[in-house]
């Protein structure tokens, strides 16, 4: 069984840290950084995501999962610095004003993380001009507005609102999700996209 | 039609339209009552003094003065202002907002307040500090611009500033939500600043014409034109200068509307450097929603959506050896033109003619000469400047006289430093070659010609076929793209579609690929007639070129319509509804959406009735349009969740007063 | 003997109770609200205020938990008994806060409007069952802040039976009380016969909430009774295991009713709760659940053991539409916690979890209720009832005994009448035309609204509780 096979079995089975022994090895044994992100942690994830659709693994494992990534991402930084190799990109995450759920923002936020991207989490009950602040810290690539209640939904359209007011809108994604949420409401409110779970969220970013 | 009454009751029926252009100013005078061009005028533009070139055609005009109901004029003031970085010493408050880039002005002063995006204040207006920051500069400038963080959806602490400056200090303040409702905090401080600046730079020109006018008697009201092409009296001029940027352009679309009387159409205006196009839908031209942007700055004036592509008449033709025929962006003196003025082209001609000419760098016609803008051109090596101090010399005879290798003299620096203008082969030479027009020296066009198909073994007939192929496809290029251009994927396959389109009905193809526009497209501008028929044979649409297309600008100035529009924004809050209006929040706790659509609507209507009449606007017709803005619940499949409604008034009127019988 | 079931033993129910007593005196809770804090740290409870955490001692733990009665009564607004709330008595009952609306005319999904609220409630009020309305549903067509005090408003106006509605914060509590007392003839009147019991939701894990101390406090002060609610999610917001999310839930009852008594020794309190799955599959809350159905009942045995009334969430589906999921989730989540004694359960008229409400919904609840009833009543045994003589002159091989005095006496309590549900030979049934439960509930839904009747309430009622909302 080839190093990487190992590596996506473990990854499948969340043991992180299984993760951390079979990357270390991987590298020792001259390994390509990136090839073991591709071939073996991202091939891994994809099983993963498939299999929750699929509704066989549910979100405990595809949490631990993406913990499991994370792990393996973070011994892998150095050497994939080292070699200049792409670096990932960033989201910022948080629940809109007026409301206090975060439970699918977590998901995603984790999610997030095991696909490699830097994850800054606000929290919840964000006022448009706290989103804004966040981003000119954390200048992401990617905006993830989260919010559980129909009635936070005007919240989203003013915190893009305030995005363009302030010179940003052009300069960064911004997503849209959450139960009351869909695509029909993101292209009136000019979000650049709109996905219904964690695992196609991080699909749609990933494609843009 | 109608007739146009003034006070003393003594019909008026005449308008004047003037258009400041980039090189000429045109006038005309119209019968308003029937659309009877009765004079036209054209003079060359006086750059660094408009009011001369204004002047001179009036008095070429030399109306009846009784007879006239409205002066109108549309100006490169404003535009040339900005991208000359001319202007008074202004200064700017940013309130609660970022300086997100440029701001035409060094006096750029930040001052907490400002509001969230519900309108509710970010922090208490910091009137304190304002007042330092103006003691500091009140002696250096002769207005403010005054912008606040989300001041359209409140404007209350840019109006409290406002009154703060106005009223102690007497200081004149622009504020950004007067100018706009659109968002983007930046774009609005630059525009109110650049408003600021223009003042002076409009009241000077205004004031001067106004006494032009005296002088020649004319006793009717001054108007200005707008970049959407809407038109406004003086006095509201004198207060929003910048919205008179992108005028000229604006002028143009408006009077091919008004020759054609076509409510829908495509509008090309094709000049000497560019062809700009624009779209008429309902008898206004698109205006580009983002606002628009001149000298770098992008603004939030409304100005009519152009597209322009460096095609005209005297666009550079170019062969590359490796990216083949190129036609402009840069536009030159054509051959056969500059042969009238210099006999030295026509002997030099000669001479190329008999010559092997060959360079990697320039073409195998090319002459240069000293650039006449006023500037300096000690910059040049000073056997070359005496070189050309005489007049225009080929390149050939410029490496033969300096004993170099042209390829090695980077006289591509002086051009682009615009210290030489270059004098080459367009698509003018060609027709003046053909007998088409005679704006050149037939015989040096001739000549040009045959040297270039020379240089590339072409003969004439496919030297004439390929540049004239390249002219029409860039012509249908454009103009389905401004039809077009919005749908997804056409972008993209742009070229090939113009590709296919063009190679329509060859022998042994087994399908044909068209394109309809159910547009008509108007065509103005001098070189019109010589190159749209051609162009448009190949796209199944009307054309159009009407007469006096050549001053569709001046006319476009006068018969532009006074347009006023303003929208109301509608949205539920936890209380119940508020109410965005450019002027102020207006809470409606427990309210009936009915009711405040109601209420909105009546506001709207007044205040674009107000607005139009104080622009000097008559027989105003106000239309008002309410839409909702709902999306679908996630459950309730029918029902949609209601987020906004948008309450858009309009109003309409002529720049004169009209009688009717 | 009535059936009674149990899923905790002594040993587990006391377990529970140390695991409680250790989470609020060592960990605390987060409390937002600092007129809260004041009150319990008044009272000897340790207090962090940097940190806002309120530690409570067993020992003051106990103090209030001595202060509470075993029962509280509720009363209708015309100050009729509706029921007692306490013991082995099981009174089943609606909830909310729906957003959406299936309409039982045109089975549309859409927004819920004050027009669909107000028919659920004309139902609640002609139904035996429910006995007590929590507002089912949360109107679009009002301003949102002022939501919870106009399901209150219409409410009253609406229906007689206790209600049970939610405020957010003191302003809220304060309107929502004089409302009651503008009902039923004064706060005297209010407090001692109370038309409602104000519901208080604990956030999971171990936080009190600023609106919801803000609650506690006025209504303590008030007098009124309080329903006090924990519903923490399992491995959500506690975790994944069933006797944790109880644990939890105990804690944070007990922190609230604390708080109450602190501020008011005699305030009743209904000690209720909510405790709930989190599908990991969906990533949902499900409320269908047999796991509920078992959380209740232990919920139930941790509110007897301080002696305390007991209510909680039950009658429950996570069915988005009219179908037989619907009828085992409810049956299965009314039942077992029936006959665990669990003394307000309510759930009924709603579906999908918390979102849509439905009449028609609401009308099989209410033979669902009947019919857990029933179960709850069990098995009656006399020497009458037994039969033995009867039996004895019947004798061996008779035809039967329908025709027996006995049995027209006794057939009335020992078999329930059903309204809904379907009985008939199938030759009968397609006679009748063939119709599912559904249809049924249609048809019952306009003959019942029919014959409501508004409550009997004082002259000019409406504008007063219009004007008893701070605006």
């Amino acid at each position: 069984m080839s190093v990487f096979t190992k590596i996506t079995n473990a990854l499948y089975e969340g043991d992180a840290e299984e993760i951390a022994v079979l990357v270390q090895k991987a590298l020792d044994e001259g390994e390509d950084a990136q090839t073991i992100v591709n071939d073996g942690l991202v091939a891994g994830m994809n099983v993963v995501g498939a299999d929750f659709k699929a509704g066989t693994l549910f979100i405990p494992e595809v949490i631990s999962a993406a913990e499991a990534m994370k792990e393996g991402l973070m011994i892998l930084k150095p050497a994939m610095a080292a070699a200049n190799q792409e670096s990932l990109d960033t989201i910022l995450i948080g629940t809109v004003e007026g409301d206090v759920h975060d439970i699918g923002k977590n998901l995603v936020a984790i999610m997030f993380e095991g696909a490699g991207f830097t994850v800054h989490d606000i929290g919840v009950d964000n006022k448009p001009e706290d989103f804004v602040k966040a981003y000119e810290e954390y200048k992401p690539e990617f905006i993830g507005l989260s919010a559980l209640l129909s009635t936070t939904m005007p919240a989203m359209q003013r915190t893009i609102e305030a995005f363009t007011e302030a010179g940003y809108r052009d300069k960064v994604k911004i997503l849209v999700g959450g139960a009351p949420i869909n695509a029909d409401f993101a292209k009136k409110i000019n979000a650049d996209g709109y996905a219904g779970d964690a695992v196609s969220a991080v699909d749609l970013a990933k494609t843009m | 039609m109608a007739k146009v009454i003034n006070d003393q009751n003594k019909i008026r029926h005449y308008g004047i339209g003037i258009d400041s252009g980039g090189t000429f100013t045109d006038g005309v005078i119209i019968d308003l009552s029937n659309g009877t061009i009765i004079k036209t005028v054209k003079v060359r533009t006086t750059h660094h003094r408009l009011l001369t070139g204004i002047r001179n055609c009036l008095q070429q005009l030399a109306p009846d003065k009784t007879s006239i109901a409205a002066l109108s004029l549309s100006t490169t003031l404003a535009t040339n202002a900005v991208v000359e970085g001319k202007g008074a010493d202004v200064g700017v408050f940013l309130i609660g907002q970022k300086a997100m880039g440029d701001i035409p002005t060094e006096h750029c002063f930040y001052i907490d307040g400002g509001h969230d995006s519900q309108g509710e204040p970010l922090a208490e207006l910091d009137l304190a500090t304002a007042e330092k920051y103006i003691e500091e500069v009140k002696d250096k400038v002769s207005a403010f611009a005054v912008s606040g963080m989300m001041s359209v959806r409140n404007p209350q602490h840019e109006k409290e500033l406002k009154e703060f400056i106005m009223g102690r200090y007497g200081i004149p303040v622009i504020c950004g939500h007067e100018l706009t409702s659109t968002l983007g905090a930046h774009e609005r401080a630059v525009t109110a600043t650049l408003n600021a600046r223009l003042i002076p730079v409009i009241k000077e020109l205004i004031m001067a014409v106004k006494q032009t006018m005296e002088e020649e008697g004319i006793d009717a009201p001054l108007m200005l034109v707008r970049g959407d092409g809407s038109l406004v009296v003086a006095e509201t001029a004198l207060e929003r200068p910048i919205e008179t940027m992108l005028s000229g352009p604006a002028a143009s679309i408006i009077g091919a509307r008004y020759l054609t009387n076509l409510q829908n159409a495509v509008v090309a205006d094709m000049g000497g450097t560019t062809t700009d196009t624009a779209v008429i839908y309902d008898g206004l031209p698109r205006v580009n929603p983002n606002g628009a942007t001149v000298g770098g700055f992008l603004t939030r004036v409304k100005a009519v959506d152009i597209h322009t592509i460096g095609l005209g008449g005297d666009s550079h033709v170019q062969f590359h050896p490796k990216t083949g025929l190129k036609l402009g962006p840069q536009r030159v003196t054509p051959i056969s033109v500059a042969a009238r003025e210099s006999e030295t082209i026509l002997r030099e001609l000669k001479e190329l003619a008999q010559s092997v000419f060959k360079s990697t760098r320039y073409q195998p016609v090319e002459f240069l000469f000293l650039s006449q803008k006023g500037q300096n051109h000690s910059a040049l090596p000073a056997n070359l400047k005496n070189f050309l101090s005489d007049g225009p010399h080929s390149i050939l005879k410029i490496g033969q006289h300096l004993s170099t290798n042209p390829d090695l003299l980077a006289l591509d620096q002086w051009m682009g430093l615009d210290l030489l203008s270059v004098v080459g082969l367009t698509p003018t030479d060609f027709k003046v070659a053909q007998g088409e027009t005679d704006v050149g020296h037939r015989e040096a066009a001739q000549i040009a010609l045959e040297i270039t198909c020379r240089a590339f073994s072409l003969t004439e007939t496919e030297l004439y076929r390929i540049v004239m192929e390249k002219v029409d496809k860039m012509i249908c290029a454009t103009l389905m793209n401004e039809v077009m251009g919005t749908i997804p994927g056409f972008r993209e396959s742009q070229s090939f579609l113009v590709e296919q389109i063009f190679a329509n009905h060859q022998s042994k193809k087994s399908y044909d690929l068209s394109v309809k526009l159910h547009l008509p497209v108007i065509a103005v501008g001098a070189p019109v007639q010589a190159y749209y028929p051609s162009a448009m044979k190949a796209l199944d649409s009307e054309l159009v070129i009407p007469d006096h297309s050549d001053v569709a600008n001046a006319v476009g100035a006068i018969t532009g319509q006074v347009v006023e529009t303003v929208e109301l924004l509608i949205r539920p809050d936890a209380k119940g509804y508020t109410l965005y209006t450019p002027w102020e929040k207006i809470s409606y706790p427990d309210g009936d959406l009915a009711i405040i659509k109601n209420d909105a609507e009546k506001m709207a209507r007044t205040y674009v009735r107000e607005q139009a009449e104080q622009n000097g606007g008559h027989n105003i017709e106000v239309y008002c349009d309410i839409e909702d803005v709902k999306t679908l619940s996630v459950l309730a499949a029918e029902e949609r969740y209601f987020l906004e409604c948008h309450v858009c008034a309009k109003a309409l009127g002529v720049a004169y007063k009209v009688y009717l019988d | 003997m009535r059936p009674y079931v149990q899923t905790l033993s002594p040993e587990e129910v006391h377990q529970v109770h140390m695991a409680s007593m250790e989470l609020l005196s060592t960990v605390g809770l987060e409390v937002l609200d600092e007129v809260s804090i004041d009150y319990y740290e008044q009272a000897g409870a340790l207090v962090d205020r940097e940190k806002k955490m309120v530690r409570i001692p067993v020992g003051l733990v106990n103090e209030c938990l001595a202060k509470c009665a075993p029962s509280v009564t509720l009363y209708n607004s015309d100050g009729t008994k509706a029921f007692t709330v306490g013991g082995e008595e099981v009174h089943y009952g609606t909830v909310g806060f729906a957003n959406y609306a299936k309409d039982w005319k045109t089975d549309v999904i859409r927004e819920a409007t004050i027009a669909d609220y107000e028919d659920i409630l004309k139902l609640c009020d002609v139904l035996d069952y429910p006995e007590f309305v929590l507002p089912p549903a949360q109107p679009v067509d009002v301003p949102v802040e002022l939501s919870d005090r106009y399901q209150a408003k219409v409410g009253f106006l609406t229906t007689k039976k206790p209600l049970i509605p939610q405020a957010y914060g003191a302003q809220e509590a304060r309107d929502i009380i004089k409302m009651a007392s503008l009902v039923v003839g004064g706060m005297d009147q209010l407090r001692e016969k109370p038309n409602m019991a104000m519901l208080v939701t604990c956030t999971s894990p171990l936080v009190v909430r600023k609106d919801a101390g803000e609650t506690v406090v006025e209504t303590a002060k008030a007098g009124v009774p309080l329903f006090i609610e924990s519903g923490p999610m399992t491995g959500a917001t506690s975790p994944a295991t069933l006797v944790s999310a109880v644990a939890l839930a105990n804690a944070e009852n007990i922190a609230h009713i604390v708080l109450a008594k602190i501020v008011n020794p005699n305030v009743p309190v209904i000690y209720a709760s909510w405790c709930r799955l989190f599908d990991m599959r969906y990533g949902n809350v499900s409320l269908g659940c047999p796991e509920l159905a078992l959380m209740r009942v232990a919920n139930a045995q941790m509110g007897k053991y301080y002696k305390l009334p007991c209510g909680g969430g039950g009658v429950l589906t996570d069915a988005n539409t009219i179908d037989a999921q619907l009828g085992w989730e409810k049956m299965l989540t009314a039942v077992v916690p029936g006959i665990g004694h669990c003394n307000m359960i309510l759930g009924m008229g709603i579906i999908g979890q918390e979102n849509t409400m439905s009449c028609e919904c609401l009308m099989m609840d209410s033979e669902i209720a009947r019919i857990s009833q029933r179960v709850i009543r069990g098995i009656a045994v006399d020497e009458e009832r037994l039969a033995v003589d009867l039996i004895k002159e019947v004798g061996p091989a008779a035809t039967s005994f329908v025709s027996k005095k006995h049995t027209k006496k006794f057939y009335p309590t020992e078999q329930l009448l059903p309204r809904l549900t379907d009985r008939s030979v199938p030759a009968e049934w397609v006679k009748n035309g063939s119709k599912d439960c559904g249809m049924v509930a249609k048809e019952l839904v306009e003959q019942y609204i029919s014959q409501y009747q508004k409550p009997k309430l004082p002259e000019g009622i409406e504008e007063q509780l219009e004007a008893a909302i701070t605006k």
